[in-house]
């Protein structure tokens, strides 16, 4: 029953977690059943073809999940934009921007309205109508990228291609599987790194919502520019990784691989601006102004950030190093425990 | 019109008429309790075609909906999901039958 296990365990990663385990145990007891019933017929077990077969014609652990989605909710707008398939992935996109924009746009925001002015409430209702201004364009976005891929699947038939082409054969084993990159893991990533990635492309002025409330705009100073293409690249690289990781959640080396690659890069990149200032200049389009005393207090906390940043880099490039080796080490081809050179075990 | 269209929007059509009608068979063999494999061997016998893919989520839908109950039992040492229709889904299946003889009637004195 190994290759019912690693199939049950393949539908399981695809599955909403909280009803994973129950709808699980229902298909392998419907499964089960099916292949005691055949068996019974053939007057003999099933061999392991003939079961893989059996999973087969049941379909690919994405589309089996994919079914079980609660309510086959859909994005229809004239006609459906994203299908029940994606709808998950597209609802968990969409909570996780609105939270990566509520939290930088309206935390900070309180907490220096209420440091500065004592007018945390105001502050508060301020940065909302900031945020949900930001939000349209962000979810719209998203929106449209996840309308693209639907579009895409369908026009080209993906799914089904994949559905038809799927060996249940070449499934890794269940303890394998739990090893495997989380979906979650790489849907967060992706979703994190194009958010990135879009306010990057337009990095003229880190958005103010998220530094002052006196009318001031921080810029980033001419010497982080050299840093515009070395960071979308970096953030590329990630995007990329997260991307085939949720394709193939069996590659967990890559991860780390990225992470030590994109460590180095980052390494290289920074070395040149340890010690160098100003690393950010102030504007004041229409606000008050801000004191020379809040202003250098930003350029410390700024060249520690990057002080800080670089070391965090360091550490963070050995441990994926680590990670890395680690899964290296494990994948290395090991003879079985008692045998020898010549293959004669040791009685 | 190409012949793969006209097959391609037979299909459609045809998937559209089939699913309020599974539902009813589904809702109708539930009289009495089944388990998945079970009830799908028993509508397929019945003639009436579905995939698994089809129906084991479709149980968990109707379930969600109040129109099924299920409990976990063990039959021949394994522990399966037995439904049956609650008395929620009696009542539809009552209105549904009735809705689907209605509609029968007249397209047969239409067609």
């Amino acid at each position: 029953m190994q290759l019912l296990d690693r199939y049950l365990t393949a539908v399981k990663f695809w599955l909403p977690q909280k009803h994973r385990e129950d709808i699980a145990a229902e298909l392998a007891a419907n499964l089960q059943s099916e292949i005691d019933d055949r068996a019974a017929e053939l007057g003999r077990p099933l061999n392991d073809d003939e079961i893989a077969a059996l999973l087969k014609q049941h379909g690919s652990p994405i589309l089996v999940a994919s079914r079980y989605q609660q309510e086959h909710r859909t994005v229809t707008f004239g006609r459906q934009l994203i299908g029940p398939i994606l709808f998950p992935f597209y609802w968990t996109a969409i909570k996780v921007t609105l939270v990566l924009l509520l939290i930088p746009g309206i935390v900070p925001a309180v907490v220096l309205g209420a440091r500065t002015h004592g007018q945390p409430f105001s502050q508060f209702g301020h940065a909302l109508t900031r945020v949900a201004w930001l939000s349209l364009p962000a979810l719209l976005i998203v929106t449209l990228v996840f309308a693209a891929i639907d579009f895409g699947l369908r026009k080209f038939g993906i799914l089904e291609k994949w559905g038809s082409d799927w060996d249940p054969r070449t499934l890794p084993t269940p303890a394998r599987q739990a090893k495997q990159v989380r979906r979650s893991s790489s849907i967060a990533g992706i979703i994190i790194q194009s958010l990135f990635i879009l306010w990057w492309w337009n990095h003229g002025s880190i958005p103010y919502l998220v530094v002052t409330n006196a009318g001031a705009q921080v810029h980033f100073a001419p010497v982080l520019t050299a840093l515009y293409v070395p960071v979308l690249i970096i953030a590329f690289i990630h995007l990329a990784q997260h991307w085939i990781n949720l394709a193939e959640p069996d590659w967990r080396w890559l991860p780390p691989a990225a992470g030590l690659a994109t460590s180095l890069l980052g390494l290289i990149v920074l070395y040149p601006l340890l010690g160098t200032s100003p690393l950010i200049s102030i504007s004041q389009p229409n606000g008050l102004p801000i004191s020379a005393r809040e202003a250098a207090q930003i350029h410390y906390i700024l060249g520690q950030c990057v002080n800080w940043l670089w070391l965090g880099i360091v550490v963070v490039g050995a441990i994926y190093a680590w990670r890395l080796a680690w899964i290296a080490w494990q994948s290395l081809p090991r003879n079985p425990p008692g045998a020898t050179k010549n293959g004669v075990a040791h009685v | 019109m190409s012949l793969d269209l006209n097959s391609d929007l037979f299909n459609n059509l045809r998937l559209e008429l089939r699913r309020g009608l599974l539902i009813v068979a589904v809702l109708a063999q539930l009289r009495h309790e089944h388990y998945g494999y079970t009830l799908r061997k028993d509508l397929v016998a019945l003639g009436i075609e579905i995939d698994e893919g089809t129906l084991y989520p479709l149980l968990r839908r109707l379930e969600s909906q109040g129109l099924l109950e299920s409990e976990w039992r063990e039959e021949n040492n394994r522990k399966k999901r037995f439904y049956k229709l609650s008395r929620e889904g009696r009542a539809i299946l009552k209105q549904l039958l009735a809705e689907l003889e209605k509609i029968n009637a007249s397209l047969t004195r239409i067609v």
